[in-house]
């Protein structure tokens, strides 16, 4: 018992308890009641009628095969996902696998050759305790310690570990206090960052951290790409509904017995936007909570999950560029067929993750001026998703330089959506019946 | 008596491929009273639609305007008073048929409590009282224009449009139409039908505008369309022999074999007696015998001028702005 305590402990104070794990989904809650209170009970709240078309909209598309297929699927795979890292069968299959795939192989060897898979630029780690060596030099085939040479105090609050190293950090304890100092050399990771030494008595040979680095990449690789596959599904099921929605309604005739009611054709659009925005984040927020159930599960049993909590928190905000694709989108259809909608929607939205690299190539040598205004105009038109990615960790990272906000991306993200919202009503407006 | 639907020189013109324009609605101005049973009638084409689309604000006049109960269908107010019936319209197909009447009835803000008794309400009026929590993907397109007519009857609006109200209703649907707008007649309320059926129109309506190509053709009572004339129109078994219809044409103003039936119309009633004797000389039965009128078809036939969408030889084209008429 005392070790499950000591789990959950660890779970709470270390995996979950952080702001926006917190923040994410009792957001979410609140909306449910908004949503609850003004559609539930109109009597006693102000009624909006957009909430009544995203209502609608969730009910209506929530029961469509293609999305409930997309959702399967997507489920089955992050599952598998999800489970083969955490397990020794698992783990054991994929490596055979791999193994008899050459190419896949050797593109695993040459990520794991490097300590650079243990400690990346930029990543601050502290060191367990020194009582910790003593549980940990146990750990068979693990590693039992590690810390920085020559490393400087870092007060716990500036704690941001990376998963490839702080999972070392097995047996339930949080962060330390960092107060070792390095008695040996023995077994030494060279990284760009620093390096790390194991102490002594740790039993790992070269050829054991080599095993474990390609172990570790290859989880990594795997559980970033459940998070890849649910992303993909996602806007899969997204771009269905949003290339559809509109169209669809427009042309069985939805549309005509809606507008003439007390409704404006503004809070129309914005409903169906919402409501498949709500359908699409719903879909996402399913997929990532069988991943976070399966780390937990994991996690409480005392197994090794190397999942970056804060990874997961960062993709716990993807819904936030999946509103800028549905209004792309949905916008891209008023103004020709659904199918080049959903292809040139897919490109603003892809080259969106892309946007902040077009203003590099303006920077090179010789280029033409209209290359270089046609390069800034699309870095600035392109609305800039590639902060609601694990860039998002990064809070360096804003559109204005200099601005350094935390929370600088969301009003970056939200500013494009504002536009792109605008765009897309006034467009439904112009819209002949 | 206040007016509450109102056109002035409504056009609306499309862009055609070769640079023209089509007039759809062609400076329409007409006027529908409080409590009235208004038709709007045309061929397929005529710009029926586009007028009712006109006047909800579904789609924006080239020129004129348009009101509903004295002010713009833009009014949020006007709106809440007024129910729309459109042709060839789907509703959400995975939805019950309950689901869809309470969405429609948040849309007009109607509260908890009122909103179900509104959906019982329409639910009864509709006759799918039984089919409340059928998907609405499940039901035949009569019962789906049955879901249509429940939602535009969700707000018990004072002003109602119906287009094609009767489309995929089968007769019995269809006499229960007839029957629930005589209702909503009864109870004051005003009622735009856009409608091919004339002799619906013929039995509802209080006055009827006829539409081709676009424009207003004419608006009358239809009292004053559909009224007796001198004669009577005898309906008999169907007589086949030549020699047996030879004696009844020498008295008859004409006679006709159609539709399983010979009709035998007479200049007036005192003739019928006449005619009794040679039709059992013929070995034919009386049937019937009417009072001759006008019916709204004949009217409707002298009216129009192009054939609509018909398959039945080529359509006339719109005519163009540029030409004769001046455009507004």
């Amino acid at each position: 018992m005392g070790e499950y305590s000591r789990h959950i402990e660890h779970i709470w104070d270390y995996r979950i308890g952080s702001h926006w794990s917190v923040i994410i989904p009792a957001l979410f809650i609140l909306i449910g009641i908004i949503w609850f209170f003004t559609v539930y009970r109109p009597g006693k709240f102000r009624f909006l009628p957009a909430l009544a078309i995203a209502r609608v909209t969730i009910m209506d598309s929530i029961g469509r095969l293609e999305v409930i297929i997309l959702l399967i699927i997507g489920m089955l795979i992050v599952g598998i996902n999800g489970i083969i890292p955490n397990t020794a069968l698992g783990r054991t299959t994929l490596e055979g696998i791999i193994e008899g795939i050459p190419f896949i192989d050797e593109k695993l060897g040459e990520l794991t050759t490097s300590a650079d898979v243990f400690l990346d630029e930029g990543d601050i780690i502290t060191m367990p305790g020194a009582d910790l060596t003593g549980q940990l030099s146990g750990v068979e085939g693990e590693f039992g310690q590690y810390s920085i040479g020559g490393g400087e105090n870092l007060p716990p609050s500036d704690f941001h570990g990376q998963p490839s190293i702080y999972d070392n950090d097995i047996g339930g304890q949080g962060p330390a206090e960092q107060d070792a100092v390095l008695t040996s050399t023995e077994t030494e990771l060279s990284g760009e960052a620093g390096s790390v030494v194991l102490p002594d008595g740790s039993s790992i040979t070269p050829e054991e951290r080599e095993v474990i680095a390609r172990q570790k990449t290859l989880t990594n690789l795997i559980w970033h790409g459940a998070f890849l596959v649910a992303d993909f599904f996602v806007a899969m099921i997204g771009f269905v509904l949003a290339m559809m929605v509109l169209p669809n309604e427009m042309n069985r005739g939805v549309t005509l017995s809606i507008l003439p009611k007390p409704i404006t054709r503004s809070e129309y659009v914005i409903g169906k936007a919402l409501g498949i925005w709500a359908i699409v984040s719903g879909c996402f927020i399913a997929l990532a909570a069988e991943l976070y159930l399966i780390h937990l599960i994991f996690l409480l049993f005392g197994t090794r999950s190397p999942i970056d909590l804060h990874y997961l928190e960062a993709v716990m905000l993807f819904p936030v560029k999946y509103f800028t694709m549905v209004i792309i989108i949905m916008g891209l259809t008023l103004r020709m067929p659904e199918v080049p909608a959903g292809i040139i929607g897919a490109a603003i939205y892809t080259g969106g993750h892309f946007a902040e690299k077009i203003i590099e190539f303006t920077e090179i040598d010789n280029l033409h001026w209209i290359f270089n205004i046609g390069l800034k105009f699309a870095y600035w038109v392109l609305p800039h998703l590639s902060q609601v990615t694990v860039n998002i960790l990064d809070k360096d990272m804003t559109l204005i330089e200099n601005w350094n906000m935390r929370w600088g991306w969301l009003w970056q993200i939200g500013i494009y959506n504002i536009v792109f919202l605008w765009l897309l009503c006034w467009l439904f407006k112009r819209r002949s019946l | 008596m206040t007016v509450h639907i109102k056109t002035e020189n409504l056009t609306k013109a499309y862009k055609r491929p070769d640079g023209g324009q089509l007039l759809a609605v062609d400076n329409v101005s007409l006027e529908v009273y409080s409590g009235e049973v208004f038709a709007y009638v045309g061929p397929n084409g005529a710009g029926k639609t586009t007028t009712i689309k006109l006047l909800l604000g579904l789609t924006w006049p080239t020129s004129g305007k348009s009101e509903i109960l004295g002010g713009s269908i833009a009014d949020r107010e006007i709106r809440r008073q007024v129910g729309f019936l459109p042709e060839d319209h789907n509703y959400f197909s995975y939805l019950s048929v309950e689901s869809v009447l309470d969405f429609y009835g948040r849309l007009f803000g109607l509260a908890g409590t009122e909103r179900k008794k509104a959906i019982d309400r329409v639910l009864e009026l509709a006759g799918l009282l039984d089919r409340r929590r059928t998907k609405v993907r499940y039901l035949s397109k009569g019962l789906q224009q049955r879901v249509g007519l429940a939602q535009a009857l969700i707000n018990d609006p004072g002003v109602l449009l119906l287009d094609e109200p009767a489309s995929g209703l089968d007769p019995l649907g269809q006499a229960d139409l007839r029957k629930l707008i005589q209702q909503q007649k009864e109870m004051g309320k005003t009622i735009f039908l856009n409608t091919h059926d004339l002799s619906d129109v013929e039995r509802i309506a209080d006055r009827v505008g006829i539409l081709d190509n676009g424009e207003l053709k004419a608006v009358s009572q239809i009292s004053d369309i559909t009224g007796t004339q001198e004669g009577v129109m005898v309906r008999a078994e169907p007589i086949r022999e030549e020699s047996d219809l030879a004696p009844i044409r020498k008295i008859a103003v004409s006679v006709e074999t159609r539709d399983g039936f010979t009709y035998i119309e007479l200049g007036e009633e005192g003739m019928v007696a006449e005619i009794l004797p040679l039709l059992k000389k013929a070995d034919s039965k009386l049937v019937s015998v009417e009072q001759k009128r006008v019916h709204l078809e004949d009217f409707f036939k002298g009216t129009v001028t192009s054939r609509g969408d018909s398959w039945v030889g080529p359509r006339a084209e719109p005519r163009d702005p540029s030409g004769q008429k001046n455009k507004k």
